[in-house]
């Protein structure tokens, strides 16, 4: 109603004056400083150019269909006659604006940028000079040759301050054609300054984005997953855009790159970006597109980029719209679709995902406001800062990701190595040398090997009623302390402590009897001072009676595959655990079977070594009958009490 | 092979930059041809002001000096009798043939320092900071002097039109207030506005692309620093980043000042120090992080390496620190000695690097060639700040973004080599893990409460009431010949093999391979033991007839008590075992010494017969033996024997037949 109430009125005042439109500038000292986005009525003539300098009639003017139209616009929707808006509503045509300027400085000079100013080829007078041309515009626009420089005009203001601006435009492919982006009017010197720090700005941005293109390019190769790959495609994407969309630092380092390759570049990131954004997100969360497949959105874009290329430019120029609303849908559902999962997640890669996200679609939806002429911040492209704020936050969630992948390694890692160290203490590890396995891993089940040895069993006198009259607690200390002083010992001696069994100990000395009994007299000799120790501590003096006997053991390991253990088998084994019961009998600390000392008086013999130690004889008959008959494999009739004077003589 | 596709793509990216960076100083170079350099010919009038200089060419009184630009005037300023570079002069030049109503400019990429004020045709086209100051008679010199800054250093650009003869006389006011060089000390470009403008958007552009790289990096590396704290390499590299993108931001070329017009020059020349102290610090300390020294003497036994790169450090911290606090007057006169200091810093990372290199230690490529480059790009950037002739374009931008590069490539590929190795680890790991996990008692450390195996200790124990069985097996060859130790162990271990299974079914599990048997514990019930005694010698039943113990019978004793017990950890800290202490377990024993004596499979003590209800047995008897006197016990024992009631009769039954 407003809109067609101001033509009324324009129409009006067009029949009266030749400049209809004029815009004051309220103040003229700032622009100076700052820029001003002049938005205003202009003159608008369909399909004529007309020339600043010709003095055209009042009558002939008005045979020219003319409207006065708020710039920047479309001419697409200008109220026309039906059969011009049948062909400016496809954006083709050709026109001339005019404005006239008042209150400037005078004999200042001013300039503006012209860079997407008109669609698609134009011609800027000031006054009646030629201020700046893009392209070859045409009165006849299918002749129109476009193009687009990435510049500034420049006009200087007269005596009194006023200025007339004359823009011919015509437009041959484009789907939108007039006057269309922002006429913002500087100071020339402030305008230079403006110019340079967008410069530096985008510039920086786009420095930005190239790297993490190369990171996230190099982070693909050296990790090879496909996050990185499609972050880097995404970024690359968004890279395309800065540098050829409204600040074009493309064209400041390629002037030569002609108009329709520039824009077919703009285009390459409206066409990568949905299916890039898709396949990352998919890559970064697979819960996300549970029912719905990420390739599933992702492939019109790819069809869409074929077209791109392969379409003529005005054709590839109308899919733009449609693309638009693809990628603005896929922006939007994926970001839905990840707010859902923060419901399900609460993790922090869904909240700085979806923060991103609102970052970005806040920065499209000031976009799309801008190209539909609202203005705000002081006409700012706000979809710039977006991207790159989406990018950076992007490469830190993947770097975070990583992060996390890495040190959840090293923990697992660090645990690994505890538990590896407390099963380790539990590993029969010398038992497992005698079968002759360096690596543990190859030991199985029933393994066997038999060999001569000595064995040793070593238990504690009354063991079970001392223990009844300690605590828990004390008796596992005394244990503990016991073989702290006497596992050593087995070892010294080349010895084995095949099995801990309640307070006894059996131990196998391969291949040496005489080392057995050398280690059973130091025992003895290392419990006196133990003894005193325990006594000192007020724990009972405990005493150990020991029996060594030498035969053919087999060794080897059984249970089931899930609890393996080492398992000894033998006769001879019974016989060292009977000898060692007739020391309580016998009150002798160490007995020994006659074989053991027999081998052990050999080997000593082939050393050329005596024996540490004496012998005595005890016929078996002395001891009571029960033993007589259990022990009917050891045929011997004797048994030898181990004496040496480092020793207590009984037990 | 990742190694050399890395490599491969390392090249590769080099080569790009290269190509991108060659390709835009070709056009440059394209354009040279119709921008000059004012170089030679300028006339320098020292502490005269414009008007004075004016009236002097008005006089045609010659110059005191003729210099080439980019000149210093220090030289000129001792021929002159003064001492201090701090003071101003005029530099004049006449350009000729220009033509007339075509607009020209003017650049320089560092405004002559450290203000000025461009003259053309007798009337100020531009300034930088304020030059005026100093030409007041009662201008005193002040150190301390900030604000209002009258030094400012940002790139300049002016456009003119020369007169319609086509002669432009440039005349230049410069004031030096701090900087300890003075004069117009840039490269002077003349040429039409259009390609001088060019120009100088490109070099912005390329300066500020190098700056927005290296701000990322900066950002990523203190990020993955702040993920991870133990990586104090990333910490430094982030560092240097930042100071490395504060250096190409504010030296030479000021892009910062363009961003931040109220920069004031001396906090700028501060920002430029930066670099000069805090990177090589920061290097040198990420390589000693990569290769963590084996603290190698240098030429005396108390003259460590450590110590010589500390001293290092504290002098050039010092200095650094010094810059930051005291004003730019002085802090800039450290210049030549923190580059002294840094060439030797270079030195230092050189040979260390090359040591490396030879001594082919992991990633010493990647830390050469970074190194190498930077080291180059440093000595060309000071013959590059020292005679502007020798080298006009400065590329420190280029060798520093080439070196980040390397530097994150080398990060990255450390992180990820230790991560490939962790998991390569932790897969040998677990392997190991399993077969140890084989001989952990878990049942009984799970009796002993202990959430995770790690927690056991030595000496751990647990009162526990539960059921025992103790149980021998005798195997005896069919044909009354003696068995071997072979066939002994095979069909023992056979007969284990068969037995676990049934102990495990009932909940219970086996304690203690004994030497011919084993010792099996029930912690749930006693009626569990009864039963798997029970199917335990139907079993060997069956194993009696199966393949393995051909010619061989073998004969499973039980004897089942239930009781006290004390169960815990014993041995020492690094060969542990598990054992169970009570008297239970020695009555255990005895009993089934008797079932050997009194040739019963199964039998089961009176503490265990009371607490089996009589409604559950089912079709288990229990049938009473005569009261035992077992040796080493005050009490004779009750003791039961147990057997199947059907299976019995059916026993009977066979044996009738």
């Amino acid at each position: 109603m407003k809109k067609a109430l101001s033509i009324l009125l324009s129409l009006f005042f067009i029949s009266s004056s030749l400049f209809s439109a004029v815009y004051r500038i309220e103040n003229p000292e700032t622009l100076s400083k700052n820029s001003l986005n002049i938005i205003t009525d202009w003159d608008f003539y369909w399909g004529k150019f007309i020339k600043p300098e010709s003095n055209l009639s009042e009558k002939e003017l008005n045979n020219i269909p003319h409207v006065t139209v708020q710039v920047p616009s479309d001419w697409n929707k200008y109220p026309f006659p039906d059969e011009i808006k049948a062909i400016s509503k496809t954006g083709k045509g050709s026109g001339t604006y005019k404005l006239q300027l008042t209150n400037l400085k005078p004999e200042q000079s001013y300039a503006f940028p012209v860079y997407d100013l008109g669609y698609t080829a134009f011609e800027i007078y000031a006054d009646k000079e030629l201020i700046y041309r893009s392209g070859k515009p045409n009165e006849d626009w299918t002749q129109t040759q476009a193009e687009q420089h990435f510049d500034k005009a420049v006009f200087t203001a007269d005596k009194n301050g006023t200025t007339i601006i004359t823009i011919f435009i015509s437009n041959d492919f484009y789907r939108k054609g007039g006057l269309r982006g922002s006429f913002m009017l500087f100071e020339e010197k402030a305008y230079s300054h403006f110019h340079t720090k967008q410069f530096c700005s985008y510039s920086i941005f786009a420095g930005i984005l190239l790297m993490i293109t190369v990171y996230c390019i190099l982070n693909a190769f050296l990790k090879k997953n496909k996050v990185n790959l499609y972050l880097a495609c995404l970024v690359l994407a968004i890279f395309s855009r800065i540098v050829s969309y409204t600040f074009p630092i493309l064209k400041t380092l390629f002037p030569a790159i002609p108009f329709t390759t520039m824009l077919r570049i703009e285009y390459l990131s409206v066409f990568f970006i949905p299916s890039f954004i898709t396949l990352y997100i998919n890559e970064l969360n697979k819960a996300i597109f549970k029912h719905i497949p990420a390739s599933v959105l992702a492939f019109p874009s790819l069809i869409f980029l074929l077209l791109n290329f392969v379409l003529p430019i005005n054709l590839a120029n109308r899919m733009v719209p449609y693309m638009q609303a693809y990628m603005f849908t896929v922006i939007g559902l994926c970001s839905i679709l990840f707010a859902i999962r923060i419901f399900k997640d609460h993790d922090f890669v869904s909240i700085v995902a979806i923060f991103s996200f609102m970052v970005l679609a806040i920065g499209g939806i000031g976009d799309i406001l801008l190209i539909h002429h609202f203005t705000f911040l002081n006409g700012m492209h706000p979809i710039t800062p977006a991207f790159v704020a989406f990018s950076i936050m992007q490469i830190l969630l993947v770097a975070f990701i990583q992060n996390r992948n890495y040190t959840h390694t090293l923990e697992l890692n660090d645990y690994l190595v505890q538990t590896n160290k407390a099963y380790y203490r539990f590993v029969p590890k010398e038992f497992l040398e005698l079968l002759s396995k360096k690596d543990i891993t190859e030991v199985t089940l029933g393994e066997y090997k038999i060999s001569k040895a000595a064995i040793l069993s070593a238990d504690i006198r009354n063991f079970t009623s001392t223990s009844e009259k300690l605590a828990p607690i004390q008796v596992f200390d005394l244990l503990n302390t016991y073989l702290k002083r006497i596992a050593p010992l087995i070892r010294k001696y080349n010895g084995i402590i095949e099995k801990y069994l309640g307070d006894g100990i059996i131990a196998i000395f391969p291949n040496s009897a005489e080392s057995a009994l050398n280690c059973a007299v130091e025992m003895q000799e290392q419990m006196i001072e133990l003894r005193d120790e325990f006594a000192s501590r007020g724990m009972p003096r405990i005493k150990i009676g020991i029996g060594v006997h030498y035969g053919n053991i087999v060794i080897g390991t059984g249970g089931n595959t899930e609890r393996m253990a080492e398992i000894s088998l033998s006769k001879d084994i019974g016989i060292a655990v009977k000898t060692e019961s007739f020391t309580k009998r016998c009150m002798r600390p160490i007995l020994a079977t006659p074989v053991a000392v027999h081998i052990a008086e050999i080997e000593a013999r082939q050393n050329g070594r005596k024996l540490e130690f004496t012998t005595e004889s005890i016929p078996l008959n002395s001891i009571a009958k029960i033993q007589k008959r259990t022990s009917g494999s050891a045929k011997k009739s004797v048994i030898l009490s181990i004496k040496s004077d480092r020793i207590e003589e009984t037990l | 092979m990742t190694r050399h596709y890395s490599t491969g793509f390392l090249i590769f990216i080099l080569f790009s930059i290269f190509i991108s960076q060659a390709s835009a100083s070709s056009k440059i170079n394209k354009k040279n041809k119709s921008f000059e350099t004012l170089g030679s010919g300028w006339e320098l009038y020292l502490e005269k002001s414009p008007e004075q200089t004016f009236n002097l060419i008005d006089n045609n009184t010659p110059a005191d000096f003729t210099v080439t630009v980019p000149h210093e005037w220090n030289l000129e300023i001792k021929r002159f009798g003064a001492t201090s570079p701090n003071t101003y002069g005029c530099y004049r030049y006449v350009c000729s043939n220009l033509e007339p109503g075509t607009k020209y400019a003017l650049h320089m990429k560092e405004s002559p320092g450290t203000a000025s004020a461009f003259y053309i045709n007798r009337k100020i086209i531009i300034q930088t900071g304020n030059p005026f100051a100093m030409l007041e008679k009662d201008f005193q010199l002040d150190p301390w002097h900030y604000s209002p800054s009258n030094s400012q250093s940002i790139p300049l650009y002016c456009e003119f039109e020369p007169d319609s003869k086509g002669t432009a006389e440039i005349v230049v006011l410069v004031s030096n207030y701090y900087y300890r060089k003075g004069g117009l000390w840039d490269t002077v470009y003349l040429g039409k506005a259009d390609d001088i403008w060019r120009y100088n958007i490109l070099t912005l552009v390329f300066y500020c692309i190098v700056i927005g790289s290296l701000v990322f990096t900066g950002l990523l590396n203190l990020f993955q620093f702040a993920l991870n704290k133990k990586r104090t390499e990333y910490f430094f590299l982030g560092l240097a980043s930042f100071a490395f993108a504060v250096r190409i931001g504010t030296a030479g070329y000021c892009s910062l000042g363009i961003l931040l017009p109220s920069l004031c020059a001396e906090i700028k020349i501060k920002l430029e120090l930066l670099a000069i102290w805090l990177v090589p610090v920061s290097i040198l300390q990420i390589v000693f992080l990569i290769y963590p020294s084996n603290n190698r003497t240098v030429v005396f036994k108390f003259l460590k390496e450590k110590y010589l790169r500390y001293f290092l450090h504290i002098i050039t911290l010092s200095m650094g620190l010094l810059s930051l606090v005291l004003p730019a007057y002085y802090s800039n006169k450290f210049v030549p000695y923190l580059q002294d200091i840094l060439i030797i810093y270079s030195l230092y990372v050189i040979i260390f690097s090359i040591s490396n290199l030879i001594k082919r230690k992991r990633y010493s490529l990647y830390n050469f060639l970074s190194f190498f480059t930077i080291a180059i790009g440093g000595i060309i950037d000071i013959i590059h700040s020292n005679s502007k002739e020798t080298i006009p374009i400065p590329t420190l931008p280029f060798f520093i973004l080439v070196f980040v590069i390397i530097q994150i490539i080398m990060l990255a590929a450390i992180q990820n080599d230790i991560y490939k190795e962790t998991i390569k680890a932790s897969d040998d790991l677990s392997k190991l893990n399993e077969s140890y996990l084989r001989f952990v008692p878990k049942e009984f450390l799970r009796l002993l409460n202990k959430e995770s195996i790690i927690k056991t200790k030595l000496g751990d124990y647990s009162n526990i009431e539960m059921t025992i069985i103790f149980s021998k097996v005798s195997i005896v060859n069919t044909n009354s010949k003696e068995v071997s130790l072979d066939e002994n162990f095979n069909i023992f271990s056979e007969y284990l093999k068969t037995v676990s299974p049934v102990i495990k079914k009932y909940d219970g599990f086996v304690s203690k391979f004994l030497s011919g048997g084993f010792m099996a514990l029930f912690p749930n019930s006693n009626l569990d033991a009864v039963r798997a005694a029970l199917e335990i010698k139907d079993t060997i039943r069956k194993f009696n007839e199966s393949e393995v113990c051909k010619n061989h019978t073998i004969t499973p004793w039980l004897g089942i008590h239930f009781g006290k017990m004390i169960i815990g950890t014993i041995g020492e800290e690094n060969r542990m075992d598990d054992t169970v202490i009570s008297d239970t377990v020695n009555t255990a024993a005895r009993i089934e010494t008797v079932c050997e004596q009194i040739h019963k499979n199964i039998i089961i003590s009176e503490a265990i017969y009371k607490r089996i209800p009589q409604e559950k047995l089912g079709k288990i008897q229990l049938t009473p033996l005569d009261v035992i006197y077992v040796k080493g016990k005050e009490k004779p024992l009750q003791l039961y024997e147990v057997h199947r009631k059907k299976q019995n009769a059916e026993n009977l039954k066979e044996e009738g037949r």
